[in-house]
């Protein structure tokens, strides 16, 4: 991949639909590049990157963008390999549909980061929106691989709908987090709103702070020693080590949805009483 | 290692005599388990059960030993555990074997847990196969690349990597060790196999390390395709051809399978070397290997090599 960088000169009059700057423009020259065309939502008239970004070959080996891409959404869409830096806010489903490949986003993402992702990294520096690795619309499940890794707090509904893959967040989180999850890993460093889980029917929530679970949708917390806890520590620690210690820790666990048949997990640190 | 078949010139190592012949060893397929437990007994005694009844391919299907003990740094979930090395002629002997072992000797035993200990585009299954033991209750997990089942068991969760590596591996390598007595020979074999015990990629199969049945291909019996190998049993000195001498009292062979023909090499060596060293004359009267003329196996360790 050749490195390039594209610097946000002028704001967009409008929202873009952003998904032509993520792996359709890997091997395009810079005039390739500035002209390509940038849809905006709710126009039929679209603007080229030209209009809005300087554009320069860089040394090293990845794309970045800086600026403020607040209101370009879908940004990094089917990133499959290489390095995506984007030095700024961004704004919906950032790394739509990514198989590979990281993307780092230094600021703030709005809903839907990581949606439908199936492989590779998403790094999100400040905080993400709601939906967190949700599916397309019209699909049953959503995010079926790879990493998102939040380092500030997070919206509502965080892996809705997830079925595979890994969503840390370092802060807090809002309601509903696990909601519909069909599988994979969940981890949570902060507080949670409420409602873990709902409709969960497989997969893992990991809590860092005990909170009590609807008795009516998950068995009694249980103290157990679970060999897989190690594992995902060690699969953890670089990127959440304080999760990573208190899963060598005695832990308590849940199973549920029983609402809804379900038999996904939610750990949490074990309460002294 | 060589490919020909040219005899060798003899070598003396500590005085004891090296004859000019070389070890005889196949192509054969392997993989490696770690299995780990809460203790290091409990560990043990999995193993002990799982690497059982695996001497020879000849009968039971796969030759199974112990590689190395690991401790709790080295292995996945941090408790103690042993790598075992399994080896069968065909991936699909493997295929059948290691997922029975696995299902009878390790998830029946307490607190044990069982990964892959190998790489390879070639999988055998573990956990893929003994899920269906869950009744539905079971768990697949992703961590890393490597998936998980969780198999829930009257003691918490049995823990199983869905499949492990399987590899392109050599079996066969030997030596012999001629003895002046059973105690020398005896003692020789022992000192052979706790040298070559610590090495990495190499398993002794048999008990011991040793075995007193050498075989040679066929047998008077059609409906038996391996038999004694009445040229080196001392109680049939003076009715067969033999190439041992009078003074041969009995003769114990090392049997070793490694993941490549370096690694047999090795072990031939330092096996070889701290029988001779430790023993020397007094106890041995020689060293030789076993082949069936260059014939049936590709891979030929000639001694004179191995040693130099």
């Amino acid at each position: 991949m050749i490195g390039w960088q594209l610097q946000l000169r002028q704001p967009p009059p409008g929202d873009v639909d952003a998904r032509f700057l993520g792996a359709a423009i890997n091997g395009l020259s810079v005039e390739q590049i500035l002209h390509q065309p940038l849809p905006l939502l709710g126009c039929r008239h679209p603007i080229t990157i030209g209009d809005c970004f300087a554009a320069e070959f860089v040394g090293d080996d990845r794309v970045t963008l800086v600026g403020d891409f607040g209101r370009f959404h879908g940004l990094g869409y089917r990133w499959a390999g290489g390095e995506l830096v984007i030095e700024g806010h961004v704004g919906r489903s950032v790394g739509r549909s990514m198989s590979g490949g990281s993307i780092t986003v230094v600021g703030d993402a709005e809903a839907g980061a990581g949606e439908q992702m199936c492989g590779g990294r998403l790094n999100i520096g400040g905080n993400a929106g709601d939906d967190i690795g949700r599916p397309l619309p019209g699909r049953r499940s959503g995010m079926s691989g790879g990493r998102i890794v939040v380092a500030g707090d997070a919206g509502n509904c965080a892996g809705y709908r997830m079925r595979r893959g890994t969503i840390v967040i370092l802060g807090d989180c809002g309601i509903q987090v696990g909601c519909d999850q069909v599988a994979g890993t969940i981890a949570i460093g902060g507080r949670v709103a409420g409602n873990v889980a709902p409709a969960m029917r497989r997969g893992t929530v990991i809590l860092s702070q005990p909170m009590e679970l609807s008795t009516v949708r998950f068995t009694r917390p249980e103290s157990c020693r679970l060999g897989i806890a190690r594992l995902i520590a060690d699969d953890l620690r670089a990127d959440a080590a304080a999760i990573a210690a208190l899963l060598l820790k005695p832990i308590v666990r849940s199973l549920g949805d029983l609402s809804n048949g379900g038999t996904g997990e939610i750990w949490m640190p074990a309460c002294d009483r | 290692m060589s490919s020909s078949t040219q005899p060798q010139p003899s070598l003396r190592l500590s005085g004891v005599p090296i004859e000019s012949t070389f070890a005889e060893a196949f192509d054969m397929k392997a993989t490696r388990l770690v299995l780990t437990a809460h203790s290091s007994a409990w560990a043990r005694d999995a193993a002990a059960a799982l690497v059982g009844f695996g001497t020879s391919v000849i009968a039971c299907g796969i030759e199974i030993a112990v590689e190395r003990e690991l401790t709790p740094e080295e292995t996945p979930d941090g408790r103690p555990g042993l790598a075992i090395l399994a080896f069968a002629v065909s991936g699909k002997e493997l295929e059948k074997q290691i997922p029975r072992r696995a299902g009878q000797c390790v998830l029946t035993c307490p607190t044990t847990a069982l990964f892959a200990g190998i790489g390879g585009e070639k999988r055998i299954p573990l956990g893929k196969q003994l899920r269906y033991f869950g009744d539905g209750f079971q768990i697949s997990k992703v961590v890393g690349d490597s998936r998980f089942w969780r198999i829930p068991v009257m003691d918490g969760e049995f823990l199983c990597e869905a499949d492990t590596g399987r590899v392109d591996a050599v079996g066969g390598g030997n030596f012999l060790l001629l003895g002046r007595s059973l105690d020398a020979v005896s003692d020789a074999c022992r000192i052979a196999s706790q040298a070559i015990a610590p090495l990495a990629g190499v398993i002794t199969p048999f008990p011991g390390g040793a075995t007193r049945s050498g075989s040679k291909v066929g047998s008077k019996y059609s409906n038996l395709f391996a038999s004694t190998n009445e040229a080196y049993c001392p109680t049939l000195r003076g009715l067969v051809e033999q190439p041992i001498g009078d003074d041969v009292a009995a003769v114990l062979e090392i049997v070793i399978d490694g993941l490549t023909p370096a690694r047999i090499a090795e072990a031939m060596r330092v096996g070889i070397t701290a029988a001779c060293r430790q023993v020397g004359p007094d106890g041995l009267v020689g060293v030789t290997a076993g082949n069936y003329g260059g014939k049936l196996g590709r891979h030929h360790f000639h001694l004179a090599e191995v040693l130099a």
